[in-house]
C-alpha cells in the first residue's frame, strides 16, 4: 500500500479513538443519570454541577432533594468512577498478561493472582467471624476493611511467589503453567471451605463472587484512583518494551530489552491491578481477556501504542455497559455483574474475531 | 577495526541447580568492520550456540567476549543493542504489525523512554527499507508477507539498529533458491556499503563461500577452524569435516 | 322392687365407668390441631397419630408422613402395611414408622434444644451438633454433665458416633445437597425425622412446631399447654397494641439490615420479621412486598428510604455505631442513625458467635414482640426491658 493509504488509517485511527471516548462520555453520563432511583434529569445535573448542591446541608433542601443529592454524589458517581477505573484496570492487566505470555487466552487472572485474592477473602468470610447458627445469613461487618485488606494480601501474596519464581524459570510458558496451578490450588482450597462452610456465610460469600462496583464509597475511591493511575502509567512506559516483546523474546533481548527486570514490572503492574480491583469490586471476569482483542480487532493491529490507550478507552467502556446494564431490572432488582460482563460481551467480542480474521496469529 | 574478539570461550548450557552442559571449549575468534565471516558446519555442532553467544543473546560457560574495549557481560542490554543485532532462523509470528512497525521497532536502543522517533530514527528506518529493496514492502503487514519479503524486513529492521556487527543465524534456512541468493548478495552488499560486519551461519555453502571474506568452520567435537574460502587445504579439511565426496563441490 | 333397681343402678353404674375407663384408656394421644404452622399438620387414625410434614421449600420431599407408634402397639410393622391399616392412601407422601415416645434424640438444630428444656425432656438429648452453637447456659452444662458428643452436621456429620449412640432419632432441617443428611442416615437404618420449623413465615406458626417436637417425645399435651401460653400471651400483646393505636398514631417507619457490595437483602413483606414488625405497631418499609423470602435490592433503592425511617433493626454482625460509620460513611446520613434508633438483635450472644435470638427467639415470639413494641412505642410498655435487642452505640 501507499503512502496515502498510510495516512489514510492514520485518520481511520483517530476517528475510531474519537469514537471509543465519546462512548465513554455517554457511557459514563448515563450510568450516572439512569439508575434504580428515578431521579429527574434536570435534578441530575444541577445536583452534579452546582456547587450550591454539594455544600448545603439538608436545611436549604428538602428531604426527598437531599436524599436525590446523596444518591447521585454518594452512590452513583462513585459507581460509574469505580467501574471507569476497575474497566481500565483490568483490561491493561489482560493486556500485559496477553502480551508477556504470548497468549490471546491470558487474563488477569492467569497467574493464580485473583485466585490468591478469592482465597484471602474466603477465608475471612467463610472461615473467621465465628460460628454461626446454620441459617443465620449476614457476615459480620467490622469485616469490611478486613475483606478487602484479605483480598490484597491473598493476591499479593500469590504474586510474591510467582515473582520468586519468574527469577529462576527462563521460560514465560512455565511460568503461565505455575501460575495456573496456583490458581486451582487456590480454588479448590476455597471450594474445600464452601464445602464446609453453613448455607447463610456460603450466601454472603457467593455475593462477593457476582461482582460488584457499587461497593465502593469515595474513601475506596481515592485509594482506587491513584494505584490504578500509577500503573497506567508505567504501563505507558511499558509501551515501547511490550512492543518489542511482540517479535518474541531473544529478539527483544537482542534490541535491547532488560528481559527479567521488564518481566517482573509488568507481572507486578499486571498483578496490582488485578488484585487491587478485585478487592474492591470483587472478582469480575471477562473484561481484562476480551478487551484487549476487542482493541486489537478494532483498530487492526497489535502495535501497543495504540492498543495500550485503546484497550483502557475500551475496557472502561465494557465496565460502565455492564454497570448499566446490571442496574436495569425494575424496582431495584439488580443483576450480577459477571453474569452481565460475560452475556454482552461475547457477542461483541466474537464479532470483532470474525471481522478482523484474527484466526492466523492474535498479534 | 576489531569490533569482537572472543578469548577463549566455552560455550554451552547451564541447567539451573544441574550443572552445565559444554558444547565448545577454548574458542578463540575475532570479527573485523566491514567483512563477512561465514559460520559452517554439520547440524548441531554448535554454530548456533556459539552465534547465540557472541551476540550475548546466552552468557559464556568460561572465558570472557570483548566488543571492543568492554566484555559483553559488562554492557547494558541497550549498550549491546546499539553494537549487535541479530537475524534468527524462525519465523516471527506478529501477523497483524505492519513492516514499518517491525523495522521502527530496530531503532529501540536509540529512541527515547517513549519510544517517540525522531527525524533521524525515521531516515534510518527509510533507509533501511531501501537497502534491502524492500520499499514497496513498508506498509504492508507481516501476514501478508512471503518468508522471503519477511526475511528482507527483519533484516533491515536489523539494520535500522544501526549496529557494528550483524549476526545471523540461518537466515535463508525456509527460502527458495531465488530468495537465498537475493539475501546473501544483500549481505555482501551491506557490508561492502555500510563498512557493517556480517556474521552468518549456514548450510548453503555454496553462496557462503561466495560472500564470506573469511569462514569459520566447527566441527562436530565443538572445534573451530578458521580459514578462508581461497584456501585449497581449508576446502579439503571442510570437505572431510562434511563428508563431502570431492568430485560433489564446486569450491 | 328398690333391690332390682338399685342392682340395675350398679349395673349401669358399672357398666359405663367400665366403658369410660376403657374409652378413657384409649386415650387417643392428641387432640392436638395445629393453627398457625402451614408446614406440617396432625392427624389421628386409630390410636396412631399422623405427624404430616410438607413445608414449601423442602428440596427433594414433598411431604412426609410420620406414624407416631407406641412401642408396644403394632409390633414388627412395615410401613406398607401399617398404611393399608389405618387406610390411608398412598399418595406422593412418604410413610415412616416412628416409635414413641423418643427416648435419644438427636438435634441437629439449636432451635430443636430449647422445648426440650421448656418439656422438661432434655434427658432424651444425647448428641448435639457442636457446642459453640449453643447459647443457653443451661443446656451447655447439661451438655458439658452429661458428656454429650459433638456429631457435626451436614457433610461433617459423624456417622460412627451416631450409630454407637444406637438407637437414636436424627432430628435434622437441611435437604439442601450436601447439608441432606438423611440418605446417608437412612442407609445406616437410623431414623431421621425432618423438622422445617425454620421455614414458617409467621412468628406463632414457627413456635408451634413445639407440639412437633413434644408429640415425638410423648409429651404432645404439655406441648400444647407451652404453646397455648404462648399464642395467648402473643396475641394479647398484639391486641393491646392494636387498641391502643389510634387511627391517628404515627407509626415508625422501620428499617432492616445493611448494605454489602452494593447490594441490600431485606426480608419480604410477608416473612417472618416483616409479621412482627407488623404486629409490634411498626410500618415495615417493604410492608407492600408480597415475598415471604428476602429481596436483593441495589443500594439506591433502599438508601432513598432508609433516609427516613425512624427505627434500624440489624440482624447479628453489626456491633457498634462507629463500625457502621467506618464500613460506610454514607449510613451516617440516615436519620435512625442520627437518633440513634438503631438495634440490634445480638443482645445475648456468646463469644463463640450463637446467637439466643435465633436459639431460644422462635419459642418466645411474645418476647421478641415485646422488645419490637417497645422499640416502636415505649409507652405502651414502659416496665419492659429488652430482651433480646440492644441499641448500637
Amino acid at each position: 500500500m501507499k503512502q496515502g493509504s498510510y495516512k489514510h488509517s492514520k485518520a481511520g485511527i483517530i476517528l475510531r479513538f474519537l469514537l471509543i471516548l465519546g462512548a465513554v462520555f455517554s457511557l459514563f453520563a448515563l450510568d450516572v443519570f439512569k439508575g434504580s432511583v428515578d431521579i429527574p434529569l434536570e435534578r441530575v445535573l444541577r445536583i452534579l454541577f452546582s456547587p450550591a448542591e454539594w455544600l448545603s446541608e439538608t436545611g436549604g433542601l428538602t428531604l426527598e432533594q437531599s436524599g436525590q443529592r446523596d444518591i447521585i454524589l454518594l452512590f452513583r458517581l462513585p459507581r460509574a468512577v469505580t467501574a471507569l477505573l476497575a474497566g481500565m484496570g483490568l483490561a491493561l492487566s489482560g493486556l500485559f498478561m496477553q502480551t508477556l505470555f504470548r497468549n490471546p487466552l491470558a487474563g488477569p487472572s492467569v497467574l493464580g493472582i485473583n485466585a490468591g485474592a478469592n482465597l484471602g477473602v474466603a477465608l475471612v468470610v467463610l472461615v473467621m467471624g465465628g460460628a454461626a447458627g446454620g441459617f443465620v445469613a449476614t457476615l459480620p461487618f467490622g469485616m469490611k476493611a478486613l475483606v478487602t485488606g484479605a483480598a490484597v494480601f491473598g493476591a499479593g501474596a500469590v504474586l510474591g511467589v510467582v515473582l520468586l519464581v519468574s527469577r529462576f524459570i527462563g521460560s514465560v510458558t512455565l511460568l503461565l503453567l505455575v501460575g495456573l496451578m496456583f490458581g486451582y490450588l487456590a480454588n479448590s482450597l476455597v471450594t474445600l471451605m464452601i464445602h464446609f462452610s453453613a448455607a447463610g456465610r456460603v450466601q454472603a460469600y457467593l455475593q462477593w463472587t457476582f461482582g460488584s462496583f457499587g461497593a465502593t464509597i469515595w474513601n475506596d475511591i481515592y485509594i482506587l484512583l491513584p494505584v490504578i493511575g500509577v500503573a497506567i502509567f508505567l504501563g505507558i512506559l511499558l509501551i515501547k518494551p511490550l512492543n518489542a516483546l511482540l517479535l518474541g523474546e531473544e529478539y527483544a533481548r537482542s534490541m535491547g530489552v532488560a528481559l527479567i527486570r521488564v518481566r517482573m514490572i509488568v507481572i507486578v503492574v499486571g498483578a496490582l491491578l488485578a488484585g487491587v480491583v478485585t478487592a474492591f469490586c470483587g472478582p469480575v471476569t471477562f473484561v481484562g481477556v476480551a478487551v484487549p482483542h476487542l482493541a486489537r480487532g478494532i483498530f487492526r493491529t497489535a502495535d501497543h501504542r495504540t492498543i495500550v490507550p485503546a484497550s483502557l478507552l475500551l475496557g472502561g467502556a465494557t465496565a460502565l455497559t455492564a454497570d448499566i446494564v446490571s442496574h436495569l431490572p425494575g424496582q431495584g432488582g439488580i443483576l450480577p455483574l459477571n453474569s452481565v460482563t460475560a452475556l454482552l460481551g461475547v457477542p461483541v467480542v466474537v464479532w470483532v474475531l470474525i471481522r478482523s480474521r484474527a484466526g492466523r496469529s492474535f498479534i | 577495526m576489531k569490533l569482537i574478539d572472543a578469548r577463549s570461550i566455552h560455550t554451552g548450557y547451564r541447567h539451573g541447580f544441574r550443572g552445565s552442559v559444554t558444547i565448545s571449549k577454548h574458542i578463540s575468534a575475532s570479527i573485523f568492520s566491514g567483512e563477512v565471516v561465514g559460520l559452517i558446519g554439520p547440524n548441531g555442532c554448535g554454530k548456533s550456540t556459539l552465534l547465540r553467544s557472541l551476540s550475548g543473546l546466552q552468557s559464556v560457560l568460561d572465558g570472557k567476549v570483548y566488543i571492543g574495549e568492554t566484555e559483553i557481560s559488562h554492557m547494558s542490554p541497550l549498550e549491546r543493542a546499539r553494537k549487535i543485532s541479530v537475524v534468527l532462523t524462525e519465523r516471527v509470528h506478529a501477523g497483524h504489525l505492519k513492516a514499518d512497525t517491525i523495522v521502527s521497532l530496530g531503532r529501540y536502543p536509540h529512541t527515547r523512554l517513549s519510544g517517540g522517533m525522531t527525524a533521524h530514527d525515521r531516515y534510518v528506518v527509510e533507509h533501511s527499507f531501501s537497502a534491502v529493496g524492500a520499499e514497496s514492502l513498508r506498509y504492508r503487514t507481516i501476514d501478508e508477507l512471503s518468508d522471503g519479503e519477511l526475511q528482507k524486513v527483519m533484516v533491515a529492521r536489523a539494520l535500522a539498529q544501526e549496529p557494528q556487527i550483524i549476526m545471523m543465524d540461518e537466515p535463508t534456512a525456509f527460502l527458495d533458491v531465488t530468495r537465498k541468493v537475493e539475501l546473501m548478495d544483500l549481505l555482501e552488499t551491506i557490508a561492502r556499503t555500510q563498512g557493517t560486519a556480517v556474521l552468518v551461519s549456514s548450510h548453503d555453502l555454496e553462496l557462503l563461500m561466495r560472500i564470506s571474506s573469511r569462514v569459520w568452520l566447527m566441527d562436530e567435537s565443538g572445534r573451530l577452524h578458521k580459514g578462508t574460502p581461497q584456501d585449497g587445504e581449508f576446502k579439503s579439511l571442510i570437505r572431510n569435516v562434511f563428508r563431502i565426496p570431492a568430485h560433489y563441490v564446486s569450491f | 322392687m328398690l333391690v332390682e333397681v338399685c342392682e340395675l343402678l350398679k349395673k349401669v353404674v358399672v357398666g359405663s365407668s367400665f366403658l369410660l375407663l376403657t374409652v378413657g384408656s384409649l386415650q387417643p394421644l392428641t387432640a392436638l390441631s395445629v393453627e398457625y404452622a402451614e408446614g406440617f399438620s396432625i392427624e389421628e387414625r386409630s390410636g396412631v397419630t399422623l405427624l404430616n410434614i410438607h413445608p414449601r421449600e423442602f428440596e427433594n420431599y414433598n411431604s412426609i408422613t410420620y406414624a407416631l407408634v407406641e412401642q408396644d402397639k403394632h409390633q414388627g410393622i412395615a410401613a406398607d402395611e401399617l398404611r393399608e391399616r389405618l387406610s390411608i392412601e398412598s399418595n406422593e407422601s412418604e410413610l415412616q414408622i416412628i416409635r414413641i415416645p423418643i427416648k435419644k434424640l438427636i438435634p441437629l438444630s439449636t432451635t430443636f434444644l430449647p422445648p426440650l428444656l421448656m418439656l422438661g425432656i432434655d434427658d432424651v438429648l444425647s448428641g448435639i451438633d457442636n457446642l459453640d452453637y449453643i447459647y443457653s447456659q443451661k443446656l451447655r452444662s447439661i451438655i458439658d454433665k452429661r458428656d454429650i458428643p459433638q456429631v457435626g452436621n451436614g457433610p461433617s456429620l459423624d456417622m460412627e458416633q451416631i450409630v454407637q449412640l444406637q438407637s437414636a432419632v436424627v432430628m435434622a432441617n437441611s435437604t439442601q445437597g450436601e447439608w441432606n443428611v438423611v440418605p446417608k442416615l437412612k442407609d445406616a437404618s437410623i431414623p431421621v425425622v425432618l423438622n422445617g420449623d425454620y421455614l414458617e413465615t409467621s412468628p406463632l406458626g414457627r413456635a408451634e412446631w413445639i407440639k412437633f417436637i413434644g408429640l415425638l417425645c410423648g409429651k404432645g399435651k404439655e406441648a400444647e399447654k407451652h404453646f397455648k401460653s404462648i399464642a395467648t400471651r402473643y396475641t394479647e400483646l398484639r391486641q393491646m397494641v392494636q387498641t391502643e393505636l389510634s387511627e391517628n398514631t404515627e407509626r415508625p417507619q422501620v428499617l432492616m439490615n445493611r448494605p454489602m457490595n452494593g447490594r441490600w437483602v431485606v426480608p419480604g413483606g410477608e416473612g417472618y420479621m416483616a409479621q412482627f414488625i407488623e404486629d409490634a405497631g411498626g410500618d415495615y418499609l417493604w410492608s407492600s412486598d408480597s415475598h415471604s423470602s428476602s429481596l436483593v435490592l441495589d443500594v439506591e433503592t433502599v438508601f432513598i428510604k432508609a433516609l427516613h425511617a425512624d427505627v434500624w433493626l440489624h440482624q447479628y454482625g453489626s456491633t457498634s455505631l462507629q463500625e457502621l460509620s467506618q464500613a460506610d460513611q454514607r449510613l451516617l446520613k440516615l436519620k435512625a442513625f442520627q437518633t440513634k434508633k438503631v438495634i440490634n438483635n445480638d443482645a445475648r450472644t456468646t463469644e463463640a458467635g450463637s446467637n439466643d435470638f435465633y436459639e431460644s427467639g422462635p419459642y418466645q415470639p411474645d418476647l421478641i414482640l415485646a422488645d419490637l413494641i417497645s422499640l416502636f412505642h415505649p409507652s405502651l410498655l414502659s416496665g419492659h426491658s429488652l430482651h433480646y435487642y440492644r441499641f448500637l452505640e
